[in-house]
């Protein structure tokens, strides 16, 4: 035999990315169907057998498909547009999201606060930011994050911070507070973390009338040119 | 399919293996070649600074069959100096943007090929002739040390290529390229206000130790005379309370120097860091007209330096 066959729904089409740089291997579509080939027989890869095949058949010199365990052909290949897998299936880079939902309002007081700290995370808006960092020098994106909300703000957690217009935040317990602003009474800062993020898998951005929103980790990306460019066009 | 799949294993999985003949490739292998570059092409610009220049495919091609034949001539120690000069041809296009571009998609493996031919021989003839394809694509070979600088008027000719090669060497910490008059003021302005962080060991060439002494015994002085408060360390005065009046002046100063037509990039660049810098400061400012007054300049600065972008 020559080679394995494999047929896959279209639905299942994400699958493949676990075998996309395996070279030799060859996609082509169908009536809602993806045809995979250049798969050598013998021993596949588990990431080959892993993949949620409606059909398998061997395939020999002449084209015929054979399901397995059986001696003669029950079809033969179809004509079709093969691509290169690594064409076939685009990459797609995560993008950032920040959940627009506000979490309960809780009874919390910010008030001024004349203890100076570093400015850790700029709000600033999506546009602005991608002016920015589409032609940023990449030293100055490397030890960054963002994630941007629905209505186009970007929320950049760092430092040092990128030369940009907005409103700044420093950072303490995983707590986000607008700079020249405290808690009032300072104190509760480590009971508000307990309390309104007790897994401590997100950050609290606090604004100056107290409101809050819970920004959960993964909802932030690298900083990269790709991250952002792919992020704006998915908005 | 051997370019083919040398190409896929250099991009997806950073190995690669060759034959142990000096082969021609087919035209199947350079078609398949060519559409494995080019999707490369499509993913890698997205990471590229500003518009990345055009897709050329016989650039690219060239570079790739140039690779490997130069990991060939590194396993098949047998083959002669002769046969590397038949087979190790220079890229006979023009060295357009594009070209550059495309060329570097794996032109740049050449660095690390590059050390490894120099680990397994110095003088080797493979060695010279990396470093003559390194002197005529200076964007691919940032690292490879080079006895004369290369001509890198194409890389500067090109928005995109020209912030690349900088994040190159400022990545690569290579002091030498970044002094080459027409890096050093852009390296400047990539590492804005920040130099001390993110490059440590930059320094101007005319900072010398005496000169450096020399500031110190001023700063020193100017702490002995400052008038402190028990138990405060010179130092910690950044927690002190913003000087509103200090700020606003010097937020007009750096207007000023903003609408000048003579500021360079760099001093452009500490600006920006510096407004961002006072914007948040200036939140501190206890009053809150004095305040709002501070950050009516610094939202009228962000306004010009947007509109300047």
């Amino acid at each position: 035999m020559k080679e394995i066959i494999i047929v896959l729904s279209a639905n299942h089409a994400a699958a493949l990315g676990t075998v996309r740089t395996f070279p030799g291997l060859q996609a082509a579509a169908e009536n809602q169907q993806i045809w995979l080939r250049g798969i050598p027989t013998g021993a596949p890869d588990p990431k080959i057998n892993q993949l949620p095949a409606l059909q398998t058949y061997l395939m020999d010199k002449q084209e015929h498909l054979f399901e397995q365990g059986t001696l003669t052909p029950t079809a033969t290949l179809p004509a079709l547009e093969w691509q290169p897998l690594v064409s076939f299936i685009k990459v797609t880079l995560p993008v950032s999201a920040l959940p627009g939902v506000m979490e309960k309002p809780q009874r919390v007081k910010l008030a001024r606060h004349s203890h100076m700290v570093d400015s850790t995370a700029l709000l600033t808006t999506l546009e602005a930011w991608e002016e920015y960092a589409t032609s940023a020098p990449l030293i100055r994106l490397q030890h960054l994050y963002f994630a941007v909300s629905e209505n186009n703000e970007v929320l950049i957690v760092g430092a040092p911070l990128v030369p940009l217009p907005g409103k700044s935040y420093s950072i303490k317990n995983n707590i986000l507070l607008p700079v020249g602003y405290d808690f009032d009474p300072p104190v509760i800062a480590e009971l508000v973390a307990a309390e309104l993020n007790p897994e401590n898998d997100g950050l609290l951005l606090f604004h100056q009338n107290g409101r809050w929103e819970k920004i959960r980790m993964d909802c932030f990306v690298a900083a990269t040119r790709s991250a952002v460019r792919l992020t704006n066009s998915t908005i | 399919m051997e370019l083919t799949n040398f190409i896929a294993g250099l991009i997806n999985e950073g190995k690669v293996k060759v034959v142990p003949q000096l082969l021609t490739f087919t035209a199947e292998d350079l078609q398949l070649a060519g559409v494995h570059l080019r999707q490369y092409y499509e993913d890698d610009a997205q990471e590229m600074p500003a518009d990345a220049p055009d897709f050329d495919l016989t650039a690219a091609c060239w570079a790739a069959g140039y690779l490997y034949r130069a990991v060939q001539f590194i396993l098949i120690r047998e083959l002669d100096e002769t046969t590397m000069q038949q087979q190790l041809l220079p890229y006979a296009g023009e060295h357009s943007p594009a070209a550059v571009y495309s060329a570097d998609l794996t032109l740049r493996y050449l660095p690390d090929l590059f050390d490894l031919a120099k680990g397994l021989s110095p003088h080797d003839p493979l060695v010279k002739q990396m470093q003559t394809t390194a002197q005529d694509w200076p964007f691919s070979a940032a690292s490879i040390p080079l006895d004369t600088m290369a001509d890198v008027a194409t890389v500067m000719s090109h928005a995109s290529l020209r912030q690349a090669y900088i994040d190159r060497i400022i990545y690569a910490k290579d002091l030498r390229k970044c002094r080459q008059p027409e890096c050093y003021p852009l390296v400047q302005e990539a590492l804005g206000s920040y130099a001390d962080i993110f490059w440590p060991q930059l320094e101007p060439d005319w900072v010398t130790e005496e000169q450096q002494e020399l500031v110190a015994g001023i700063v020193n002085a100017a702490i002995a005379k400052a008038e402190l408060h028990p138990q405060q360390h010179a130092p910690s005065s950044i927690n002190s309370t913003p000087d509103a009046d200090a700020i606003y002046q010097e937020i007009k100063q750096m207007t000023v120097q903003w609408e000048a037509s003579d500021t360079s990039g760099a001093e452009r660049a500490l600006i920006k860091d510096r407004l961002r810098y006072l914007n948040g400061r200036c939140e501190w400012i206890g009053n809150e007209v004095q305040r709002n007054y501070v950050l009516q300049p610094i939202e009228e600065l962000w306004q010009k330096i947007i509109q300047t972008a």
